[in-house]
């Protein structure tokens, strides 16, 4: 009698786990994925012995996740919207919070993929501004992408606030 | 516990079903559910040695609605349905698509045939020009579209996109030859409308990104037509197989293009070349005229005005070079018509107020090789898309 209640709970609890997780997809970052940040990082800080430390003490990270790269600069991973699909990407920061570089992991829809071109992406790179129109005045745009372009600067430039209202924390 | 577990589920599942029909889930912003559109509103104006002889035409030319839902991150549907000058439904793509893997997807369903820029591209505010260009009317019959599966890639390693497509042809014969001389495959089209099929076509299109500003695009398909004479043919009959394989035509056609945008400066060109086989014997057996090859090609700059002066709204001046030739090669037996060998000129404007809604204008001057007469037509459009 006692024992079925158990499995009866036990039961109860996988059913509303279920549920539960149904509701909530978040992205987990692949093997291969981990790989190309690992890759960049290196090649990046010049650094053979890294660690990434997820920062979690923040409020406002939305699906953002922001990770610090032992004491050189942080890596911050989101997704963005394109046209009907989202498409992951990350950005790794200096110390003081400039991009880097900023790379698309996986891009999931057959329109817009133009801006996973890391020739294109690179403009990102020597922006340094406090308004977002004159960052989005920096980059320029691909016929055909349009969506795509707006999303990545829009969430490139949110996750860059974020990751500022952090640093101006510490 | 368990009644705190149960009700947390009764939340949820309150939560889940608050928007249950469409048009609620429309309301309270449905993220998986998708509304889009394209419509195209025309005026056209022909004139003749420079004088205006003939009645403009007003007209709704398409107007169509974008209906996409996410299953989940792995499976969707889309769907557009498209009204033609306002009396005719058509669905221009109705197919489920699911993710195999990252940057991998596996598609089934009626869906466009990637042959060329504009059949892929065709909502009115990504082109220059108030009407599609002829092109990609009369080589590449757009809106082209047929049932089929397929599998689409990216490799952003590459900067490539990569598409493989097994598809239903062309119905080439049905009581009668469909193809013509002058619109080559286009009334040939059976877009997924009670559409039969005596054996499938392949169709495949690779495009790269690798140089900003740049994309180039190629396409081909091969494929036989689709002919009713197969449909329960003794095949012990000899005449009877001799007589349904003339109504059958074999399609092999490439394509190259490629788009080029630096700064003000806005570049596009394309070139198709369509090779038919067996159209002596299905010129023979219908009394057409069939071409048996198929070229057409466009070059077009157009140039923002407004570059560097404004954020939102673009005033792109344009000019255009169109061939189209339906009967760049006949078979024996059939004659070549030199007024299907069609040049287009096109000079106009077009002001783009916002992303996707845009009024143009343009002068088109058409001529062909086999006369002398120059006509021309004044258009004018509001395109928008969404």
């Amino acid at each position: 009698m006692h024992s079925k209640n158990n499995i009866n709970k036990a039961a109860t609890i996988l059913v509303a786990a279920l549920f539960f997780l149904s509701f909530t997809t978040v992205y987990v970052l692949s093997v291969r994925d981990w790989e190309k940040i690992e890759k960049s990082t290196k090649a990046i800080f010049n650094l053979v012995d890294f660690t990434f430390s997820e920062i979690k003490n923040i409020s406002n990270l939305g699906s953002t996740r922001l990770y610090k790269i032992n004491n050189m600069g942080y890596l911050a991973f989101d997704q963005a919207p394109s046209k009907f699909h989202k498409f992951e990407y990350y950005i790794i920061f200096s110390d003081k919070g400039n991009i880097l570089k900023i790379e698309v992991l996986n891009y999931n829809e057959n329109y817009g993929s133009e801006i996973c071109n890391q020739r294109w992406l690179k403009q990102f790179q020597k922006i340094n501004t406090s308004s977002f129109l004159t960052y989005n005045n920096s980059i320029d745009g691909i016929s055909g992408a349009t969506l795509s372009v707006q999303s990545i600067i829009a969430n490139s430039w949110q996750v860059t606030q974020k990751l500022h209202a952090y640093l101006q924390l510490k | 516990m368990k009644r705190l577990v149960v009700f947390i589920m009764l939340i949820r599942l309150f939560n889940g079903a608050n928007a249950q029909n469409s048009a609620e889930k429309i309301i309270v912003g449905n993220s998986e559910l998708h509304i889009g559109g394209y419509a195209q509103i025309d005026f056209n104006l022909p004139s003749r040695d420079g004088t205006i002889n003939k009645n403009g035409t007003l007209d709704v030319h398409r107007l169509v609605t974008f209906f996409g839902y996410n299953f989940n991150e792995k499976v969707s549907f889309v769907s557009e349905v498209e009204f033609e000058h306002v009396t005719e439904v058509y669905v221009e793509q109705a197919f489920l698509d699911y993710k195999i893997k990252n940057n991998l997807s596996v598609n089934a369903g009626l869906m466009l045939i990637p042959m060329g820029i504009q059949n892929l591209y065709h909502e009115p505010a990504t082109f220059n020009g108030v009407e599609r260009t002829n092109v990609d009317k009369y080589i590449v019959p757009s809106t082209w579209r047929e049932i089929g599966i397929d599998v689409r890639g990216r490799s952003i390693e590459h900067s490539a996109n990569y598409q493989v497509m097994i598809v239903n042809g062309f119905n080439g014969y049905n009581k009668g030859g469909v193809f013509s001389g002058n619109k080559g495959l286009r009334s040939g089209r059976q877009k997924g409308a009670n559409s039969y099929i005596t054996s499938p076509d392949f169709a495949c299109r690779v495009t790269y990104y690798g140089h900003p500003g740049l994309n180039l695009g190629f396409s081909a398909y091969v494929g036989e037509s689709e002919t009713m004479e197969y449909n329960g043919l003794d095949l012990a009959d000899e005449n009877a197989v001799v007589s349904a394989d003339s109504t059958m035509i074999g399609i092999q056609m490439i394509g190259v293009d490629a788009r080029y945008t630096e700064g003000a400066l806005q570049l596009k060109g394309q070139y198709i070349l369509a090779n038919l086989s067996n159209t002596d014997q299905y010129n023979a057996k219908t009394s057409k005229d069939v071409g048996s090859k198929l070229t057409g090609y466009y070059a077009e700059a157009g140039y923002n005005v407004l570059e560097g002066r404004s954020d939102t709204e673009e005033l792109i001046s344009f000019v255009r070079y169109e061939n189209y030739n339906t009967h760049a090669g006949v078979t024996e037996g059939t004659i070549i018509n030199d007024t299907y060998n069609r040049t287009d000129i096109t000079i106009g404007l077009g002001f783009k107020v916002a992303k996707g809604a845009m009024f143009k204008a343009d002068y088109q001057i058409k001529s062909n090789a086999g006369s002398d007469d120059n006509s021309g037509q004044f258009n004018f459009g509001a395109a928008i898309s969404f």
